[in-house]
């Protein structure tokens, strides 16, 4: 039973750190790709690259809702949405900065997961209890509340930047809405990794006394 | 660390190696090669009570308080 268990657990491992690698390497194809497809094409005297930039919306107009059985309908708006622009009618600096966020996201990614492969190695060894894989925890945990302040910001930026520049009928867009901070709750699973890292790192820290009391 | 362990110098007054040193306390080769490099975080009383059994000494000839210079 217990070789069973120790069995699907080394499993587990490889299946996970093999999908790890295959997403590391996916991230790695996305930047290659945003770099030849949009950034060197710019660089190389496009004036007006493609771009892509997130914005946030409500709508001007009220639609109608229909119930079943129900014979008056009534009104909605939609009062908050997010969405992304692509456009090519803006100029290159543009694009430049907003691929600083986008490098940014990635690098926090591709640190998370290398972090993520480096504890599950070590799991894989048998070792996985160390104040190494606590301070890899703990790092886990600030890149994701670096990667979701980047992300808020980035969406921020880019929604103040274009919502003078942009006209659609129906749309109003604005620097700042619901899904400006929607998401921002998903900071704290990341403050109780924190938590969680730190209650790690002492556990290592009394097995390792307890390794080495003779 | 300011613990010192003389295990190998008692060692040689009573002309016993490790492995025998291990044999008769009944510790492990790597336990007791850890606490005679000074690696050790702590020891305890039984295994101290064993050691001084085994070499004939006092606590006081294994263990030496060095203050950090």
């Amino acid at each position: 039973m217990k070789t069973r268990s120790l069995t699907s657990a080394k499993s587990l491992i490889t299946f996970l750190l093999i999908a790890l690698r295959i997403l590391f390497l996916w991230y790695i194809l996305q930047t290659a790709l945003f770099f030849t497809n949009q950034i060197i094409p710019a660089m190389m005297d496009d004036k007006n690259p493609h771009i892509s930039l997130p914005i946030v919306f409500k709508t001007t107009d009220n639609g109608h809702i229909t119930l079943a059985g129900v014979e008056k309908s009534d009104w909605f708006t939609i009062y908050s949405a997010t969405g992304i622009v692509v456009t090519n009618g803006l100029p290159a600096r543009v694009l430049y900065l907003a691929s600083l966020g986008f490098i940014l996201s990635i690098a926090c990614s591709l640190f998370m997961i290398h972090l993520i492969c480096k504890m599950l190695e070590n799991a894989r060894q048998g070792n996985f209890l160390v104040i190494k894989n606590a301070i890899r925890l703990r790092h886990i945990a600030l890149l994701g509340i670096a990667l979701i302040l980047i992300d808020k910001a980035f969406t921020i930026i880019s929604s103040s930047y274009l919502s003078d520049k942009l006209a659609f009928p129906g749309l109003e867009f604005n620097s700042f809405n619901y899904y400006s901070y929607a998401y921002w709750k998903y900071i704290f699973i990341y403050i109780f990794l924190i938590i969680i890292a730190e209650a790690f790192r002492l556990g290592a820290q009394l097995k390792e006394e307890n390794d080495l009391t003779i | 660390m300011p613990i010192i362990v003389n295990l190998d110098v008692m060692l040689a007054r009573r002309k016993m190696s490790l492995t025998e040193l291990s044999e008769k306390v009944g510790i492990t080769m790597s336990n007791l090669s850890i606490l005679k490099k000074g690696k050790a975080k702590a020891i305890r009383f039984s295994t101290l009570e064993a050691i001084c059994a085994v070499l004939e000494c006092q606590p006081g000839d294994i263990l030496e308080f060095r203050a950090n210079e």
